[in-house]
């Protein structure tokens, strides 16, 4: 029987150089932002997990039966993995949940006044988001409670902005969940619109409710009224951030 | 050196020597599907926040993690040559190697518990027990989730191993192995090169993303 020092200590040392090499190589941004960086440590612990498997394991010696037995687990693994990130692929309408999203300037008026650009986002939206539950014509047909938007049964009010803001909030102890971290203000303004539509004869909002929306947008931002700009990045959740100011105290 | 008999079911030595080897990739197998649900997951959400997984990855130590890698490789090569002394009769070799290889093992938990324990002290756990100020974003908690989750698992069989590999030990310190019978040591040997290329994965997965 051969001694197999020799082969051990040469596959020994490739294995110590190349996990130098993939801490090395993690440090190089390969491509734009370091996108081939994945690929190339992934190749690396590809060649040292092949070292493993042929010599240590002595896969390279052993049988055709645990060499396919071995790698069958592989490609069944590649099918879970394929069928699982597929399905990531395909839902263009469920994102994940970020704090803030949008980047592009906001217009409030432009939100107010609507266009039939916003009626068809609003409507595209509605039907990914909302007809689940509302139904795709709006008559509350989706699921047991949900709001009947061809006749006047809302509940906090059928005005532009009362609708926005149920929206966005939700309402509290039904089965109406808030969008604000899921659409933008825009889309949120986009869907109100359409909403509003399934009725021919739709409510306005109460005195004031106008000014106060625009107040209360302007003041997210750090420019002033008029053109509100959203920016990007995570924030502090508010609860997080109240309680932070408590623990402070 | 005890004489090993084979055991009645079996046709000849060389019929059980291949059975018990293939009834061990089988649970291989095994392994590489559980351990791939935990990969999958990871893939899942690092595509829904890469630049979450950028963050969070950086406060792990890549130089921890580095060291325990090549701990890992140093432990598979001596347990490589103790099958290759016990095959050519030299127990005695064999015994060291495996005892060396039991070692390395134990200096990899040793490492992990530094680890753990810093990363318990600053609170980057899992999930809801995730209080880190280093490092606020709503979605952090998964990310240690799914480290504490792939690694923890790994211990666990780095652990399992050393008591596997400490019983073929007191195995062969009886005498039990030769060239005409060593397969336990053999088996025990595939099972830890597959938490080695395990970890061979998880590391640049989990520590060089930052």
């Amino acid at each position: 029987m051969k001694c197999h020092k020799k082969l051990y200590l040469k596959v020994w040392i490739a294995l110590l150089v190349l996990t130098v090499v993939t801490v090395l190589t993690s440090e190089i941004h390969f491509g734009a932002n370091g996108k081939y960086n994945l690929l190339i440590a992934m190749f690396i612990a590809t060649v040292k997990g092949a070292l493993v498997c042929l010599y240590f394991m002595h896969l390279k010696d052993d049988s055709n039966e645990n060499r396919v037995v071995f790698f069958s687990s592989f490609f069944f693994l590649l099918i879970f993995v394929g069928l699982t990130a597929s399905d990531l692929w395909v839902r263009e309408s469920e994102r994940p949940m970020v704090v803030q999203e949008q980047s592009e300037a906001f217009d409030v008026d432009q939100a107010l006044a609507g266009s039939d650009e916003l009626m068809a986002k609003g409507k595209e939206l509605f039907a990914q988001q909302c007809a689940v539950c509302h139904g795709a014509e709006g008559k509350g047909d989706g699921i047991p409670g949900a709001r009947n938007f061809t006749v006047h049964e809302w509940k906090k009010g059928g005005g532009l902005v009362a609708v926005f803001k149920s929206i966005t909030t939700g309402l509290p102890g039904t089965a109406m969940a808030g969008f604000g971290e899921r659409l933008s203000v825009m889309e949120r303004f986009a869907v109100a619109h359409f909403v509003r539509s399934f009725n021919s004869n739709p409510q306005m909002d109460n005195p004031g409710e106008v000014e106060a929306i625009k107040t209360e947008l302007a003041l997210k931002s750090s420019s002033g009224a008029g053109s509100v700009e959203e920016k990007k990045g995570p924030r502090i959740p508010i609860d997080f951030a109240v309680e932070r100011m408590l623990q402070e105290k | 050196m005890s004489k090993h008999v084979v055991a009645h079911h079996f046709e000849s030595a060389q019929q059980a020597y291949d059975s018990s080897k293939l009834g061990l990739w089988l649970f291989l197998v095994t392994e590489i599907l559980l351990f791939g649900a935990l990969f999958v997951a990871y893939i899942i959400y690092r595509g829904m926040y890469p630049e979450m997984f950028h963050e969070a990855a950086s406060q792990l130590n890549k130089w921890m993690g580095g060291l325990n890698t090549l701990v890992l490789i140093c432990s598979s090569v001596t347990m490589a040559f103790a099958i290759d002394k016990t095959k050519h009769n030299d127990s005695k070799s064999a015994n060291r190697y495996l005892f060396m290889t039991i070692v390395f093992a134990a200096c990899f938990m040793v490492i992990k518990y530094f680890e753990y324990s810093h990363k318990i002290h600053v609170g980057l756990l899992p999930g809801g027990l995730y209080h880190f100020e280093g490092l606020i974003h709503p979605k952090a908690p998964i990310f240690f989730s799914l480290y504490f989750m792939m690694t923890g698992l790994h211990g666990i069989h780095v652990l399992a191993g050393m008591f596997i590999l400490g019983w073929v030990l007191k195995r062969s310190r009886r005498g039990e192995f030769s060239s005409d019978y060593y397969t336990p040591v053999e088996l025990g040997g595939i099972y830890w090169h597959l938490v080695d290329l395990i970890w061979i994965y998880l590391f640049p997965l989990l520590y060089l993303i930052g």
